[in-house]
């Protein structure tokens, strides 16, 4: 009978396109900053229009990082337990 | 001249949509055609090809912006500018992609060829990316040179472009109709008719484009060069091996 195993891996997927996108949203900061909101597209400052942009990044580069490790572990511990789940995720 | 104007709030869009319609391409194609590993090795696959292509998408990104990059780093905002929206290439991506499964695929042991699945999906992804990219207009670093052809687009600052993205669009539709014939072809041979056709690609149209250049080239340039040469050594690799018995390809 096979284990049914948590999908750490999708997780690690979502998350990393989650980041991709989360890392090209300098569209919204452009838009806004046309009316004068957020920063200027020269500068690094934080703006209120970071705000948005950085939370969507740091959040899914944290759970990236999280779903990362959670499957390693996951996988050490899985292969530490039984010796015939070698066809499990890796 | 045609008026499109800039409205960046239309990228993040699109290229959710590209990713989600990428997916839905990829799930159609292997429910149809089946799949060379199992569902286990192919989450291995796509999770390596997503991280490494976020990785690779935002080293080149960041290094493709390198005059800003010493500014931020002489004023010592190098974090910042990490953390900084923007700043991505889909070269960048295409290769991180790449070497990411080839190196989880050496850890995991994974022999077969597993690129063949994401070759339709990718040009399809880049191609409703790239619609994106001509919306956001000027806030995108990737509109074309100043041009006096009659489909030339004016992104709001009054100024005839070649529609690069356009270009790029057409000549995707092209690669997909060729990648995704149902001819006999060798396992992996496809991406690789894909990913060498693409850095090609990139190299001619990048000419288009109004980017700081070394040597005559931009830094994507550069870096397409640099995936053509690294495909076409993985290539002829095996024929130098020695032997008959030499797997074909060591990058897969």
């Amino acid at each position: 009978m096979t284990r049914r195993r948590f999908p750490f891996l999708k997780l690690v997927v979502v998350m990393a396109v989650g980041l991709l996108v989360g890392v090209g949203l300098c569209g919204l900061d452009f838009a806004l900053a046309a009316y004068g909101i957020g920063k200027s597209t020269q500068e690094f400052g934080v703006g209120p229009l970071d705000g948005v942009s950085l939370v969507v990044m740091i959040l899914f580069a944290a759970g990236l990082g999280l779903s990362l490790a959670a499957w390693l572990l996951a996988a050490i511990f899985g292969s530490m337990g039984s010796g015939d789940e070698s066809d499990g995720q890796r | 001249m045609v008026p499109i104007g800039s409205h960046p709030a239309w990228h993040p869009v699109m290229e959710t949509l590209a990713y989600a319609a990428g997916y839905a391409v990829f799930r159609w194609q292997r429910g149809r055609q089946g799949d060379v590993v199992d569902e286990p090795r192919r989450w291995t696959v796509l999770a390596a090809a997503a991280v490494g292509a976020l990785i690779g998408s935002r080293l080149l990104g960041i290094a493709e912006q390198w005059p800003t990059v010493m500014e931020a780093w002489r004023s010592g905002r190098a974090l910042a500018l990490l953390f900084s929206p923007g700043g991505k290439t889909i070269v960048g991506g295409l290769l991180g992609g790449w070497l990411g499964v080839e190196a989880v695929k050496r850890l995991c042991g994974i022999q077969r060829r597993t690129g063949d699945l994401f070759a339709l999906p990718l040009c399809v992804g880049i191609a409703i990316g790239r619609v994106g990219c001509l919306l956001a207009g000027l806030a995108d670093d990737t509109y074309g040179k100043p041009s006096t052809l009659p489909w030339a687009v004016n992104l709001g600052d009054g100024v005839g472009r070649h529609p690069v993205q356009v270009y790029e669009i057409l000549f995707l539709t092209l690669l997909g109709i060729l990648v995704s014939r149902t001819v006999k072809l060798p396992e992996g041979a496809r991406f690789r008719i894909f990913l060498g056709s693409y850095l090609g690609w990139r190299v001619v149209i990048d000419f288009l484009k109004p980017q700081p250049l070394i040597g005559g080239m931009n830094l994507i340039q550069w870096s397409c060069l640099a995936g053509l040469l690294l495909l076409v050594l993985d290539e002829i690799r095996p024929h130098f091996a020695g032997g008959s018995g030499a797997k074909p390809g060591g990058l897969r």
